[in-house]
């Protein structure tokens, strides 16, 4: 079959690779009918989340048709059209059991490993670094789908796929990030980031409540998608985030900041030069500027939501000011299997329309392009859906 | 989460052992005490000795040592101890060894990452992954593009690196 591979820094290929197999009980594999590029692959493309190997598969947005189940998957059968979430979760572990899926204890091949440095293994994820295990992802014709009685979420026929893809991941961040801003009436958010993340979580915290969301980014196109959905937008090469945001809420700072860049923000200044040296040097994997703008703008005894992802260390983080104005810091993994449920029916019902953010639908041959205007944020790319079957021919039939 | 009793039952049932435990090739049990184990070493190296249970308390803990002849010393430990209700089983393991040909292959042990103590905690998380979900979580042999062999290299190209680690985690960890 035809898969996105990993090969180094800004080197992504469509190679051809054996097809994949049921390899466990547990196991179905599923033939993709859509997958998206994820802005945390971009993490990985440009080799600043560690842990990958050469001949990776990657890709942890996916869905598809059911084409081989294991022995112990009862609840899926070949036919079945499916969302999978990017992570794994057992659903038997004390994590799962309390609704934590994305603290999963048994997913992660690499646990023992991770364990000294992480005090617990994080559970497995598809397409991404060895750290969360390795698995082939789903930019590819097909994938294995370990786990598959927990995580697929069965969809209805008659929906198009781009309604409905991004409950994979990027549906359910959004909402988790805006969540765990705890939004009460007359709030208002402050949203870093008008990529696919940032847009998703906008739309949610409009429909937990927020009264107003303020969108920062500097992509035009990106800032005119935030307007879309509601909020008000700061450009941050064109006006001070710190002074717009106090200005637009009197001086006290917004209630929520809500984080939906991650380790490479691009920073300003000088201490944004000193970051991207310090990261280049392994002095920190990751870049802090918005959580330095987020913690000295956030009003006191306020949230900071962070769903942008973050791999490792960072230099210069101002602990005090943060405990000096109480602010309360929500993060992590988002839990899909949590929100998935919910989230379609919103999809459904018609609150939610996720699908409005889609500006790229290709063919998985053009992934390297697709990647890399997806990167440098050109042609007006916010999302893209890659569609595995659009050039004629879907591979041959899986061997399970 | 399994009881303490399921826990000591499974780990009882010697044979099975070697579906958590990586370099354990197999495991005999020739009397109700007594158990003939044989090792996968590194570069084929293969070791093997008999156990005797020398204490074995139902739902609680079971401790062994190699009989006398035996080409490996060792004896060990696991206990079970159980938490309040929905908290699961805290399962222990010791260990005390001394491999055959002593200090040389414990080093060539620790160059290749297979020290005593990170099988211990390989065997651990197998054991919880098989108890909890009936399966080991695994990626070895999965599909794979071209260019693998930088690195790590043959079997173990899925595993992580101590290297991978410190990225993430910083270089104070062990």
């Amino acid at each position: 079959m035809k898969a996105v591979c990993w090969r180094g820094t800004k080197d992504v290929r469509v190679e051809e690779v054996p097809d994949p197999k049921i390899m466990n009980p547990r196991d179905a594999v599923v033939r993709v009918t859509s997958t998206a590029i994820c802005g945390s692959d971009l993490h990985l493309y440009n080799n600043v989340f560690k842990g990958m190997r050469k001949g990776d598969i990657i890709g942890h947005e996916f869905m598809g048709e059911v084409v081989a189940v294991g022995s112990a998957v009862k609840n899926l059968k070949e036919g079945d059209r499916v969302v999978v979430p990017f992570h794994l979760s057992c659903g038997a572990c004390f994590f799962c059991k309390m609704g934590e899926w994305s603290a999963c204890d048994n997913t992660n091949p690499n646990a023992a490993e991770i364990e000294p440095a992480f005090g617990g293994p994080v559970p497995g994820m598809f397409g991404y670094t060895h750290i969360t295990g390795g698995y082939a992802g789903g930019q590819a014709e097909y994938v294995r789908v370990p786990f598959a009685d927990v995580g697929p979420l069965k969809v209805p026929a008659g929906i198009p796929d781009e309604k409905v893809l991004f409950l994979s991941d990027i549906l359910p961040t959004g909402w988790f990030g805006a969540e765990n801003c705890g939004v009460r009436p007359g709030d208002t958010v402050a949203v870093w980031g008008c990529g696919p993340v940032g847009l998703l979580a906008i739309h949610s915290l409009f429909v937990q409540g927020a009264e107003r969301v303020i969108a920062i980014d500097s992509v035009p196109e990106r800032l005119e998608k935030a307007r879309a959905f509601g909020a008000e937008t700061v450009n941050y090469e064109a006006e001070s985030i710190f002074e717009a945001l106090h200005d637009a809420t009197g001086g006290r700072g917004p209630d929520a900041c809500l984080d939906a860049v991650g380790m490479e923000a691009h920073g300003h200044g000088v201490m944004g030069a000193i970051d991207r040296v310090k990261q280049a040097l392994k002095i920190e994997s990751d870049r802090p500027a918005v959580l330095r703008q987020m913690i000295r703008v956030c009003r006191k005894a306020g949230t900071i939501s962070l769903i942008g992802a973050y791999s490792g260390m960072v230099d210069t983080f101002p602990i005090g000011i943060a405990f000096n104005k109480g602010l309360k810091f929500r993060m992590g993994q988002t839990p899909v299997h949590r929100y998935n449920r919910l989230l379609l029916e919103k999809i459904i019902e018609g609150t939610l329309r996720p699908e409005s953010i889609i500006s790229h639908t290709l063919p998985l041959d053009q992934a390297p392009k697709a990647y890399e205007i997806f990167e440098k944020q050109q042609d007006g790319c916010t999302k893209v859906v890659f569609k595995p079957g659009m050039n004629g021919r879907q591979a041959a039939p899986v061997d399970a | 989460m399994r009881s303490a009793n399921d826990l000591y039952q499974a780990w009882r049932n010697l044979e099975d052992l070697p579906r958590f435990i990586d370099h354990l090739h197999s495991v005999e049990q020739i009397s109700p005490t007594v158990s003939r184990w044989v090792t996968k070493g590194p570069f084929g190296q293969e070791a093997t000795w008999e156990a005797e249970i020398i204490d074995d308390r139902p739902g609680e803990r079971i401790v062994w040592r190699t009989r006398p002849g035996s080409n490996v010393e060792s004896a060990g430990t696991i206990s079970f101890d159980p938490l309040s209700p929905d908290r699961g089983t805290i399962v222990r393991v010791s260990l005390e060894y001394l491999p055959p040909g002593g200090k040389v292959v414990a080093a060539f042990g620790k160059m290749t990452g297979d020290d005593a103590q990170g099988q211990v905690r390989n065997a651990l998380h197998r054991f919880r992954q098989v108890m909890e979900t009936g399966e080991v979580a695994v990626v070895k042999g999965q599909s794979v593009g071209a260019g693998r062999d930088d690195g790590a290299g043959g079997d173990d190209s899925e595993r992580m690196t101590d290297s991978d680690v410190r990225d993430v985690a910083g270089k104070d960890v062990q």
